[in-house]
């Protein structure tokens, strides 16, 4: 049940992330609101599992919308891997830490993305990459920190959520 | 070397199917990288099953903009509006034909003795489809329709928008395609001047969603207002409005005349568009 719940949240955020945000971006910039769900999920989840989490919502985000698949795939699962190993050593029930980390993961994913676009071919002016690109996802995801992270939370007060199987 | 594995203990085990994984993704990104022939039965059974979701809930929001809009301005003018809009695409449209034919005539007679083969003009069936999503990354600049293989889509269809050119079809699942538009970084597209064909060049876009591009003679005479429409050479017919040119640079160390273009087509605000197979198809 669990897994249902939570493969459900997950095609959600990619729903609407590819056809809600397009229409309120901001400087064309669309919130990565399913790295932050996946963020807010591997702070309640072990190591394994919030590997597993990443992975699954990396790559369907990577193959529904996406032009090269697998980046999200890497990205997500190894973000999803590292907060599920060390959630024990930070305060997950403090606001502040879905936000330093989704400021951590927004970079990291921009970093490995643009890596990878760039050995791939692409043409890519890293100035404009980092001033406009960057800084504006930053911010846009910053804001979607709030709505995310509370939706998870309530998501967890549910009694399904609760049983360990 | 399995039983190693096995029997790892649980610490050391995450992390060696993790770099596994990710190898795994580096030969799978690798792979895919280039545009390919045909997706596989996983990513057209995933896509199938996200396409209309985002269908419904695009159509939802769209439903909801228009509304506020009506709210706004009156309803009178609304429809005043629209008849206006519907009438200059057409007069647009029927100029750029209309010119086009002027020329061609001319050009057409005089080659037609001398080739075999003319020079397909677009594909009178084309398919209607709906943007239902957006490619929600910084880099490429695409959408998904609600069209696929099921309608007669195939890779490399060209997609034209009200009042000009939007893309290419990139990939084809079933019932849904990936659509890459002229603004997205590693699109080119070939252009003439309206006004005068002779003068050809090329434009492409960028990261920051601008087309940009230059001509191949330097001595051409463009002017800020001059319409682009596509040459076609390459993938896309000719006679496709691009847009109008903005800016004129003539960048000395280049040897070239670079224009920025404005795109005919609003690509923030893309509903419907018009798929047309590409020209050689059956050829």
């Amino acid at each position: 049940m669990q897994k249902i719940i939570l493969a459900l949240t997950i095609v959600f955020s990619i729903v609407i992330e590819s056809a809600l945000f397009p229409f309120i971006s901001i400087a064309g910039v669309v919130p990565n609101v399913t790295m932050i769900l996946v963020i807010s999920l591997a702070l309640r989840q072990n190591d394994e599992k919030a590997a597993v989490i990443g992975f699954a919502a990396g790559l369907t985000k990577d193959i529904v919308v996406g032009r090269i698949i697998g980046i999200s795939g890497i990205t997500f699962m190894l973000i999803g891997y590292f907060i599920g190993r060390y959630n024990h050593k930070i305060f997950p029930d403090h606001l502040t830490t879905p936000i330093i980390l989704t400021m951590l993961g927004t970079l990291f994913h921009e970093a490995i993305y643009l890596l990878f676009v760039f050995f791939l071919g692409y043409q890519i002016d890293l100035f404009v990459a980092v001033s406009q690109v960057w800084i504006i996802q930053a911010i846009y995801n910053f804001l979607m920190v709030f709505p995310v992270y509370a939706a998870v939370r309530q998501l967890y007060h549910w009694r399904v959520m609760k049983k360990q199987y | 070397m399995v039983n190693e594995l096995i029997n790892l203990n649980d610490k050391n085990r995450i992390p060696i199917v993790l770099t596994i994984v990710v190898i795994v993704l580096i030969m799978i990104i690798g792979f895919t990288a280039q545009q390919r022939e045909e997706m596989n039965v996983m990513e057209r059974g995933i896509g199938s099953f996200f396409s209309p979701l985002q269908k419904g809930v695009t159509r939802v929001i769209a439903t909801i903009e228009n509304n506020v809009v009506t709210v706004i301005n009156s309803s009178e003018i609304k429809e005043e509006n629209t008849a206006l809009k519907t009438e200059n695409e057409a007069l647009e449209q029927e100029l750029v034909e209309l010119q086009l034919l002027r020329e061609e005539l001319v050009e057409l007679r005089s080659l037609q003795n001398t080739l075999n083969n003319i020079d397909r003009t677009i594909d009178l069936n084309p398919i209607t489809a709906n943007v239902i999503a957006k490619n929600p990354g910084n880099w490429f600049e695409m959408f998904t329709v609600d069209a696929g293989t099921q309608h007669g889509v195939i890779k490399d269809s060209v997609v034209i928008g009200s009042g000009g050119l939007v893309g290419r079809v990139y990939e084809t699942g079933g019932n849904w395609a990936k659509v890459i538009s002229i603004i997205d970084n590693s699109s080119s597209v070939s252009f003439q001047v309206l006004r005068d064909g002779t003068y050809q060049g090329i434009v492409s876009g960028s990261v920051t969603h601008e087309l940009s591009g230059y001509l191949f003679d330097p001595d051409a005479e463009i002017v800020v207002g001059d319409q682009l429409i596509t040459s076609g050479i390459g993938l896309y017919p000719r006679g496709i409005l691009i847009g109008e040119v903005t800016e004129v640079d003539r960048t000395t160390d280049l040897l070239l005349k670079s224009v920025v273009v404005e795109p005919a087509v609003n690509f923030k605000r893309l509903d419907k568009v018009l798929i047309v197979n590409p020209r050689n198809v059956d050829e």
